[in-house]
């Protein structure tokens, strides 16, 4: 048994535990001082999982696989958990108790997204799945002075126990049409000719359309995404973050192997599921964007496009689409983690996070409106900003495939998605704010918007050395 | 005589989870509930999995029950008018969950018919019962899944108790 191929997750858990323990024994005036270390810890594992990330590939006979495709969702978990520390640490000022539980629970989320994504059976991919969501759903309801984080805590647990009883169901009819847990197992016995959804296995069709609603949910695609705006709204602002990176990543994390390696997408009635998903997520995320007057709530609509354009490279089912895939993830946990981090640098912590308040961001605060801006457009499609090859590599692969009407519509709504980026974008510049004083950006605030604009812009100008290792991965693990 | 005692516990859970959804009185659900459980558990005897229908039975009916009369009894409201806002919904609801069970039936029906006829006879249990194949899997191949729970465990109950634990300043 060898052991460095679960070196990472064994890390993180001992950061969570380690967490845990500092808050209880640390005295009581510097109980601030676990999320610096909750920063550090992660920004040492980040170092770890590029440096010595283990090199045994799979571990209890192929039960877990530490593949080059875990290892770059790994990589994008920890950078996102260490950009959320970094984020939090004003948050957690602000609050009367429990402020080294929040680090505690953010590092429990992220084994269990670590675990999601080198899952090689359902009971992994179940229990990493619910690792990550639980603490999660805390973190949501976890500003207790707000009554609307406690709403968005509710309805969260809710949902997400649904998504996951129907998840449930769908991976035991393919339990019940294939007899094993294991992904190699299950794929094998749906390949059979009799078994396979081609040939129209009924039990593996539904179980698979199952599993594929309940990773949908965490994703966020429509018709599955009534929850997120909600959430997004309600959550403290850092937390809104991570379910709007850490979670739809790793959504899409079991959701690529799921759809590679054991459902046999191509040609079977699958493939027509997720090209709805992506269809619907693309019109109605940016469609119900157009009107939205709160920052929090435009970003959740923005974000179930994204997973519509993200579905894209799943849809292509290639190395070209994997690869475009794992691109845009980058480009859009860069972008994401600069909005949300100015939002959370006003006054309130972003709790409310109307657009208005950003009128005249251009005077109060050059740098941060700066920084904003080139995020924004980057979600926006824009070029130099990384999201214009971000697009532009998904959009080619699915039109050289010969979906070339999918290519236009998803060119056709990120047109329109532009004109909420650029609305946004004019109530900086343009509009003259009532309160003209500064604002003091915290320096975490600054560190992070500084890093998301440069590897926005630079992702953008030298796509270079990330294209070429998301190809080495996708032509790693798919042959 | 199997599938009498089949038969029997099936319509057992079917008039028992019928009751629990249609009753006014949410402790009369919450015994219809656990009257459903322990159908199962026989269900699952019938299957030969003898460890899993015990813990039905422990977790199942002896725990999670007692735990929603419970959670009646804490929030004191024992009626469905006042707790329940999507009444109004019953009759989709009914449609919806109708379609499903079609779709769900036909699709096992079909399968069934698909597959090699089924082994004559259940193979039986191994000697000390299924809990000792259970227990190898769970501490050898699935090991990792395992100590995930535990992790899963511990980091629930830390949120329950950031959560449960009120506004008030407390000594933290």
């Amino acid at each position: 048994m060898d052991f460095s191929a679960i070196r990472l997750e064994l890390v993180a858990a001992l950061i969570a535990l380690s967490l845990l323990a500092v808050g209880l024994i640390a005295p009581r005036g510097k109980r601030e001082m676990t999320g610096y270390i909750a920063a550090i810890a992660f920004l040492g594992l980040l170092a770890l999982a590029f440096l010595a990330p283990g090199h045994g590939s799979s571990f209890l006979g192929g039960r877990f696989l530490n593949d080059p495709l875990a290892l770059f969702f790994k990589r994008v978990f920890i950078t996102a958990a260490f950009l959320v520390a970094l984020m939090s640490l004003r948050f957690t000022a602000g609050l009367e108790e429990s402020r080294s539980e929040f680090f505690a629970l953010l590092a429990f989320s992220l084994v269990g997204m670590m675990v999601l994504s080198s899952a090689n059976d359902f009971l992994s991919l179940y229990i990493g799945l619910e690792l990550m969501t639980i603490p999660l759903v805390v973190l949501t309801a976890y500003d207790r002075a707000s009554g609307k984080s406690t709403e968005a805590g509710t309805k969260y647990v809710l949902l997400s126990a649904i998504s996951s009883a129907v998840l449930l169901f769908g991976l035991s009819l393919l339990f019940g049409a294939s007899g094993s847990l294991a992904y190699g197992d299950v794929a094998a016995a749906l390949a059979k000719p009799a078994f396979g959804p081609a040939s129209g296995d009924p039990l593996a069709v539904i179980g698979g359309v199952m599993a594929l609603a309940g990773f949908a949910f965490k994703i966020a695609a429509v018709p599955f995404h009534m929850w997120s705006p909600d959430i997004y709204e309600g959550a403290p602002t850092p937390v809104a973050a991570f379910l709007a990176v850490g979670s739809k990543t790793a959504g899409f994390a079991a959701l690529a192997r799921l759809l590679f390696f054991v459902l046999p997408s191509n040609g079977g009635g699958l493939s027509l599921v997720v090209i709805s998903l992506s269809v619907l997520s693309m019109v109605v995320g940016n469609l119900i964007a157009l009107p939205q007057t709160n920052m929090k709530r435009l970003l959740a609509y923005s974000s179930i496009a994204h997973a519509g354009y993200m579905l894209l490279g799943l849809v292509a089912a290639s190395r070209a689409g994997l690869s475009a895939l794992l691109y845009y993830i980058v480009l859009y946990l860069f972008a994401n983690v600069g909005i949300f981090a100015a939002i959370s640098s006003f006054g309130d912590g972003g709790r409310s996070g109307e657009i208005a308040s950003l009128r005249g961001l251009w005077k109060r605060s050059p740098f941060m409106a700066a920084s904003l801006l080139v995020c924004l457009l980057s979600l926006a499609g824009i070029p130099p900003a990384a999201g214009f090859l971000g697009k532009f590599y998904l959009l080619a692969e699915v039109a050289r495939q010969g979906k070339l009407w999918l290519a236009a519509l998803a060119l056709l709504m990120s047109l329109v998605s532009i004109s909420y980026y650029i609305s946004v974008i004019r109530v900086i510049i343009m509009e003259k704010a009532e309160d003209e004083s500064r604002i003091r950006v915290p320096i975490a605030q600054k560190a992070i918007l500084a890093l998301s604009a440069l590897a926005t812009v630079g992702l953008g100008v030298f796509p270079g050395p990330l294209t070429a290792w998301t190809q080495a991965i996708a032509a790693a693990v798919l042959r | 005589m199997e599938s009498f005692l089949f038969y029997a516990f099936a319509a057992l859970v079917v008039i028992s989870a019928l009751a629990m959804i249609l009753s006014r009185n949410l402790v009369h659900s919450a015994l219809y509930m656990a009257a459903a459980f322990l159908g199962m558990a026989f269900v699952y005897l019938l299957l030969r999995a003898d460890y899993i229908a015990v813990v039905q039975i422990l977790v199942y009916v002896g725990a999670i029950s007692i735990l929603f009369v419970f959670g009646i009894m804490l929030t004191k409201r024992d009626r469905m008018d006042g707790s329940n806002g999507f009444n109004r919904y019953g009759i989709i609801a009914g449609l919806v969950g109708l379609a499903l069970f079609a779709l769900l039936a036909r699709a096992v029906t079909v399968a069934g018919a698909s597959r090699a006829a089924p082994p004559a006879d259940v193979p039986q249990a191994p000697a000390g019962g299924s809990a000792v194949a259970i227990s190898n899997l769970f501490l050898g191949q699935l090991a990792l899944p395992l100590e995930a729970s535990a992790l899963l465990l511990l980091a629930a109950l830390a949120g329950a108790v950031v959560i449960g634990k009120g506004r008030e300043k407390s000594k933290c």
